[in-house]
């Protein structure tokens, strides 16, 4: 004070200026928020990061900064009198939460169960290498698949759609399998709803997965590159005139590694993907437009040395390629506070070859339209009670040129039998197509602590000319502060595939497979961190699609499935996080009226995950995963018909699905490392598969004869180690 | 997709297979069933013979089946199988004689369809054979098409060679001379020519392939060694149910 007194008086030596900015090692990301303290004036960052000082006495200052979350070496400053000194101030985050960790099972408003994964959690999660899909069956619902495939299995029987933004992804994985398309770079938030979704929803009587996609950054640029045993990829994000983009791309390095290997197979085209992504997300006022496009291609081909000992049929060899570009765009507008718009159009061209020896040959050309159209209207927003509408267009055309020489499409309850041996069909068309127009409207009404959504959706198939009016409800009940009640009943129907559809392959007079769906659930926040999840649920399936002797295919099957969940999650709140995932359940299917139930392929009793990560400070951290599943059911081969023509033995099956496979467990570890320098951070980790190694059987095999039979096991105990430079 | 995925790991991972070799016969097999003639007109008489090994005791009994659903339902006959009288390894089928034409008409007939457009299209019979030991048996399904116009013949296995002088513990080589290949029109309705398949077999030693194709008409077997005959065959097949067998016999000094 005196200071100032007697810089009017003109008798001291004029302020100094302090201005700088704060960013954080490692990410160059400004710091908002962050408290510092020069001589005896404090200030704090703005969103930009930027500080200032205004009037500091001249000669060296000490700049404090106050935030246990971060730390930055002590910094002195000469201030000169009536100049302004520039800081540029690097800290480093130590905090070990808030950094995106984020593991919820939290309800929404509409869905009776929606259970969310962001980013981080899925990038750590051990044993997945960071898939962002192959997490999904670390949640409750979901069935876990042979060979760490990456089948996507909600709740028993049905087909379980993937989405991008609610545009349907038709190959989630490379080879089926092996490895998302999608990299977990631009997911904000993976949406799981294992049953009774709302009406917004169609087309599958099983779970849905959607990918949320984030924004991308607008406040620089950055990106990163990383490697790890199966691929490399590259990344990058940052404003880009009114708005922000992201491209990024990853290819596999399979092919060049196996030849390094003893005993490798010779591939004519060995084993390779790649992938691209690309986002352009813009906002100009109350709109908002997103761009967005995903490209994916594989190859494999291999000519065989002699053909199978049991289907002279498949000699010669193998080849597959596939590719798929798909592009969205959206737009979102906010027409007023009460009044949201959304439209977006997604586009899908597609090639799938695929020949298999002599006896399987398939070249398809596709393009899959699909559009959705929604209106959110909020008619009465009180705090008594409210009344939001909802209502949409779901579109879904699909176009395109086959060829293809192939047995018929085997349904449920049948046996794979060699090729050499079924009857070959072949068909070509260049021009065909199918139409899968949807509308749904629903109104949430909330009374009080009681929220109620009735809706309607109706679905139509070109292909087999059906049309299906499904009603739903859901309703929710918040007891306390702490507990809540979630229920859910309705109708649904799932889509006939377009080959299943097709009169060569399978039956044009089939109709879609219907589902009645209830659940009840029920959640409690125990603490601040720690949240439980319980959910019981029944579904039933009817006109399920099964082999039939005459027809090829026939409605004649039904299913059903009932269980229990439970999720009890800890969200990190300091050094742990981790949730304990389990699910009781049966689902089984009978492919007659009077024929008895059988399980599912994936009907799983008992299926418990146990995730635990523990961040030791904010350099290191460790996680584990355990599971316990019961093995999967199959059916058990025990006599077989010699086919003197194909010259090959076609297996006779005992009671459908009725033997089951021993329990699955195992445990993957993984430890990450952080090295954080100025102006980027590295990360490796190191994650063993089946860190225990145990010989889980997988499947059975058998003699040409089918007189004798093997256990298969999975996996051995996989190490992996991945390297990310982020900038 | 899922399977291919499966395909790609088995590959990978390389599959430790402890399950018996095919080519080694180590008790009663059926190696394949000839018709002559594999196609036939519907009043037509069809000499059939099995080709098994090690049948000393085997039991045979036969019957024919005019309706099939096929590989996908164990071959379940969807009319009334019409048992056949033979009780040895060969039989002639005597289509006229069973009366096939006429139950085959009215099988037509309450298809919706007719014999003559059955017959242009071709129409499977199948013979189905239960033979081997009576504690052991072996089911054997075999088809003869029936057209109005037959054109598939068997293929020739000429000759089956093997070395005048083996050795125990050795490794020879086998090779056949075959021959027959005709050109036909497949399900794309395109021209294409058969390609022969061989399988081979072994009662010792180990065979390298057991099955080749094409152009590839030879093998390598590895002598058990200890002493004793070895007996070894051929067979090969059009693709299109046309069938030949032989066999010789090695002596491992």
């Amino acid at each position: 004070m005196w200071s100032g007194w007697l810089v009017l008086l003109g008798l001291a030596a004029p302020m100094g200026r302090v201005d700088g900015v704060v960013t954080e090692r490692g990410t160059r990301r400004p710091v908002a928020g962050l408290v510092l303290r020069l001589a005896d004036e404090e200030t704090a960052t703005d969103e930009a990061g930027h500080f200032q000082f205004e009037a500091v006495p001249p000669g060296v200052a000490r700049l404090v900064v106050d935030d246990p979350d971060y730390t930055v070496p002590a910094v002195e400053l000469r201030v000169l009198p009536g100049a302004t000194t520039a800081v540029e101030l690097r800290v480093e985050r130590t905090s070990l939460a808030g950094t995106g960790v984020r593991v919820v099972g939290r309800r929404a408003r509409v869905e009776v169960v929606e259970r969310h994964l962001d980013a981080d959690t899925i990038r750590t999660q051990p044993g997945t290498g960071g898939d962002p899909l192959k997490v999904v069956q670390s949640m409750p619902g979901a069935a876990r698949v042979a060979f760490d495939g990456g089948d996507l299995i909600l709740r028993g029987g049905g087909n379980t759609q993937a989405f991008i933004e609610g545009h349907p992804i038709l190959s989630a994985f490379h080879f089926g399998g092996w490895r998302s398309v999608i990299s977990a770079s631009l997911i904000d938030d993976l949406a799981i709803v294992p049953g009774n979704q709302a009406t917004r929803y169609g087309r599958g009587v099983g779970g849905v997965v959607d990918v949320k996609l984030r924004r991308p950054a607008e406040d620089g640029l950055h990106g990163y590159a990383e490697a790890d045993f199966f691929d490399a990829g590259a990344f990058v994000e940052g404003p880009l005139g009114p708005g922000s983009f992201a491209l990024g791309a990853r290819r596999s390095y399979v092919d060049g590694l196996l030849p390094l290997l003893d005993d490798a197979p010779a591939f004519t085209t060995a084993p390779r993907y790649y992938d691209a992504e690309g986002l352009y997300d813009v906002r100009l006022g109350a709109h908002r437009l997103r761009l967005f496009s995903v490209f994916s291609s594989d190859a494999i081909a291999q000519v065989l040395e002699e053909p199978d000992e049991n289907d002279a049929s498949l000699r010669d060899g193998y080849a597959i390629e596939t590719y798929f570009v798909s592009t969205q765009i959206a737009w979102d507008a906010a027409f007023s506070d009460a009044v949201r718009h959304h439209l977006s159009l997604a586009v899908l061209d597609a090639r799938d070859q695929v020949a298999v020896g002599a006896g399987f040959d398939l070249d398809l050309d596709y393009q899959l339209i699909t559009a959705r159209e929604e209106l959110t209207v909020d008619v009465v927003d009180a705090d008594a009670w409210g009344l939001r509408l909802r209502g949409g267009l779901d579109l879904e055309v699909g176009i395109g040129a086959y060829r293809v020489t192939a047995p018929a499409i085997p349904g449920a309850g049948g046996l794979a039998t060699p090729l050499g041996v079924a009857k070959p069909h072949f068909a070509e068309d260049d021009g065909a197509y199918f139409g899968h127009p949807a509308a749904w409207v629903e109104a949430e009404l909330r009374l009080g602590d009681l929220t109620l959504t009735p809706g309607l959706r109706v679905d139509h198939d070109t292909l087999v000319d059906d049309t299906a009016v499904q009603p739903r409800l859901q309703a929710r009940y918040a007891l306390t502060r702490a507990t809540a009640l979630s229920a859910g009943v309705g109708l649904f129907a799932e889509n006939v595939d377009f080959a299943a559809g097709l009169p060569d392959f399978g039956n044009p007079d089939l109709d879609m497979q219907r589902s009645a769906q209830a659940s009840l659930g029920v959640s409690h926040q125990v603490t601040a961190a720690l949240k439980a999840d319980l959910t019981g649920y029944y579904k039933r399936i009817t006109g399920l699609i099964v082999t039939d002797p005459a027809e090829q295919l026939a409605n004649r099957g039904e299913g059903r499935a009932y269980g229990l969940e439970v999720l009890l999650k800890h969200d990190r709140d300091g050094h742990f996080h981790g949730w304990l995932a389990y699910t009781l359940s049966r689902s089984e299917q009978r492919v007659a009226p009077d024929a008895p139930f059988a399980p599912f392929d994936h009907d799983q009793t008992h299926n418990l995950t146990l995730v635990a990560g523990w961040r030791f400070d904010h350099r290191w951290e460790l996680g584990a995963r355990w599971r316990y599943v019961t093995g999967d059911p199959y059916t058990a081969i025990d006599r077989a018909t010699f086919d003197a023509d194909a010259d090959a033995f076609v297996p006779g099956a005992g009671r459908y699905n009725g033997a089951r496979l021993g329990a699955f467990h195992q445990l993957d570890l993984r430890v990450d490392r952080h090295w954080i320098f100025d102006d980027w951070r590295l990360t490796t980790y190191l994650e063993a598969r089946n860190a225990y190694n145990r010989a889980n059987p997988e499947g059975v095999e058998y003699a040409y004869d089918y007189r004798h039979q093997q256990t298969v096991s999975g996996l051995p105990i996989l190490p992996s180690f991945g390297l990310r430079g982020t900038f | 997709m899922r399977r291919t995925s499966l395909i790609l790991l088995a590959f990978l991972l390389g599959c430790a297979d402890d399950l018996p070799p095919r080519a080694l016969l180590d008790g009663y097999r059926v190696l394949g069933i000839a018709a002559e003639p594999p196609e036939a007109r519907v009043d037509d008489a069809v000499a059939v013979t099995v080709a098994d090994a090690l049948a000393e005791g085997a039991r045979y009994a036969w019957s024919l089946c005019l309706l099939s659903y096929g590989a996908d339902a164990e071959y379940a006959c969807e009319d009334e199988p019409i048992p056949l009288p033979a009780t040895g390894p060969a039989l002639t089928l005597d289509l006229a004689a069973l009366g096939v034409p006429d139950r085959l008409d009215a099988l037509a007939r309450a298809q919706g369809s007719d014999l003559d457009a059955w017959l242009a299209a071709g129409h499977p019979l199948w013979l189905v054979l239960q033979s081997g030991p009576p504690d052991a048996p072996v089911r054997t399904v075999k088809r003869v098409t029936l057209r109005s116009a037959p054109a598939n013949h068997n293929p020739r296995l000429d000759r089956l060679e093997v070395p005048a002088d083996v050795q125990a513990d050795a490794t020879i080589e086998l090779a056949v001379t075959a021959g027959g290949e005709e050109t036909y029109t497949d399900v794309t309705g395109a021209t294409a020519e058969e390609v022969l398949l061989f399988t081979w077999y072994t009662t010792g030693g180990t065979l390298d392939p057991h099955r080749t194709a094409g152009p590839d008409r030879r093998v390598k077997l590895h002598l058990p060694a200890t002493p004793g005959p070895v007996q070894v065959f051929v067979t090969v097949r059009d693709g299109r149910g046309g069938f030949a067998v032989a066999e010789a016999t090695l002596v491992v000094p």
